[in-house]
């Protein structure tokens, strides 16, 4: 639960301090490993593991499995 | 450099300066930018699977992108079948109800006549409306043999205060038909021994879930973004699991309580309400990615459960090369009909299942992924990590000969991906 706390006030610090940024200081923004789904194809594979083992899913994307494994 | 790289990284570059936040893939005009995944996992005294998934993109001539995904998987092993584990042998009858299996004793009762195999194709279409707006299609087909699931979805992102906030709509709905071998079980009715009447009524029956999703996606800095999400889904119909059952225990006799007199089918309620919210930040330090998530998910079958993800992208001496760790933290808490078996002088209640995935447990991953960066893009990556489950093994309902047991084995599986995206 403490990693938790630590992520939730990392998050808030961060939210109080939006900075707001022009098209030409976006370099480090537009590099891939800076996609909010950077890899959509280990994400997804990810998601069915942990769908069909948990009983929560969902979040990052649809719930539904897709699948009879849950 | 070759110039095709050259032409990849100024149009990728070129497109998310305008865009902003980047959340549409990679594809390029006149090429298809595959992304191929492999994943196989091995779980200690269970189940084995190998599921692969290729994810395939083209932009095309008007800036829209075509997205096709396949997926295949082969599950194989024993599959715990919600009965308790007991100081004798339990011989189970196959859902075909053509044959049977034998558990030792002590041993968790697992079906290792299980297998199933599972084919899925999906169709994207991202529609580049206009220069702050996108939009997008999706379906799916999903097919097992005795499984079908059909899907469709709809997005939108729209970007605002110059590209720095992005606010996002989905909504998705789900078909699925249930065709269980053998038929659908009667709600807590007796496992029948082979050769006599199996108590099963309709051949198939159909599941739905629908939802919907608000987000938001905002620039922090120029090397930080976060991204808030709510989701709700409700899911109908069929949603027991036809292949579960449960262990009635004897808590009357004296001389041997706890002993398994009967196994029933189970049945979970038809209607299941979603809500969860969902957060994310990805920073950079130096040369290094920080990708941090959170998710609190509720419903009404009162499962709570908190997840928390953390990933850096260590970049080694060479920039081409990478080292990511991957921490997972779950934890649930266990569905209200959830009971690990039932008392023989209880009445049945509406509603019970003892399979451990809707039990209160916590779980855990740790991994490590090695990759290399190809060319802008282009990557070729493998993991290995590993995933825990624990549970309560010696809840305090337990009673007589199954406090001898325990009820909730811990779950040890080791997961081995490799991940390969190239142009073609």
């Amino acid at each position: 639960m403490k990693f938790i706390y630590l992520f939730v006030i990392v998050c808030s610090l961060s939210a109080c301090n939006i900075q707001e940024v022009k098209p030409w200081e976006k370099a480090i923004l537009s590099d891939k490993t800076m996609q909010l789904n950077a890899n959509t194809t280990l994400n997804s594979l990810d998601a069915h593991f942990y769908y069909s083992k948990e009983g929560s899913s969902g979040g990052r994307s649809f719930s539904g499995g897709g699948c009879g494994c849950n | 450099m070759c110039r095709a790289n050259i032409t990849h990284q100024l149009r990728h570059a070129c497109c998310h300066l305008l865009g902003g936040i980047a959340s549409i893939g990679t594809a390029s005009a006149n090429e298809w930018y595959v992304d191929m995944g492999l994943m196989n996992y091995i779980e200690q005294d269970r189940n084995t699977g190998i599921e692969y998934l290729l994810n395939a993109q083209r932009q095309l001539d008007n800036e829209d992108t075509l997205v096709l995904q396949a997926e295949f998987d082969v599950i194989t092993g024993a599959t715990p079948n919600g009965a308790s584990a007991s100081n004798v042998v339990q011989t189970f009858t196959m859902a075909s109800g053509n044959g049977s299996y034998n558990v030792d004793a002590n041993t968790l009762p697992a079906d290792d006549t299980h297998m199933d195999t599972r084919i899925a194709f999906s169709l994207g279409y991202d529609d580049k409306a206009s220069d702050t707006l996108q939009l997008n299609y999706s379906s799916h087909i999903s097919m097992e043999f005795d499984y079908l699931s059909l899907g469709a979805g709809f997005s939108l992102i729209k970007d605002i205060n110059q590209h720095n906030t992005q606010l996002l709509f989905s909504t998705d709905f789900e078909y699925n038909r249930v065709h269980p071998v053998g038929n659908v079980p009667t709600a807590f009715a007796s496992m029948q021994p082979v050769g006599d009447f199996q108590p099963r009524e309709e051949a198939s029956v159909s599941r739905r879930q629908h939802g919907i999703s608000l987000g938001l996606n905002q620039i922090l800095s120029r090397h930080s973004l976060m991204q808030l999400k709510y989701a709700y889904a409700e899911a109908s119909g069929y949603l027991t699991d036809p292949y579960k059952i449960l262990s009635i225990v004897d808590d009357v006799s004296t001389t041997q309580p706890g002993a398994t007199l009967d196994y029933v089918y189970e049945h979970r309620p038809r209607q299941r309400q979603i809500e969860s919210i969902y957060t994310a930040y990805k920073t950079r330090f130096g040369q290094h990615t920080i990708d941090l998530a959170y998710r609190y998910y509720w419903d009404d079958w009162e499962i709570r459960s908190s997840t928390a993800d953390l990933k850096i992208r260590y970049q080694l001496n060479s920039p081409s090369l990478f080292l990511q760790p991957h921490l997972r933290i779950y934890q649930q808490t266990s569905a209200e009909f959830y009971q690990h078996s039932l008392k023989s002088s209880e009445p049945l209640a509406d509603y019970a299942s003892a399979d451990l995935r809707l039990a209160a447990f916590d779980a855990y991953t740790l991994g490590i992924r090695f990759g290399k960066l190809l060319a802008n893009t282009m990557e070729h990556s493998i993991g290995v990590e590993y995933y825990t489950q624990r549970g309560d093994s010696h809840p305090q309902s337990a009673i007589g000969l199954q406090q001898q047991q325990d009820l909730f084995p811990d779950l040890h599986t080791l997961i081995l991906t490799w991940n390969y995206a190239f142009y073609w």
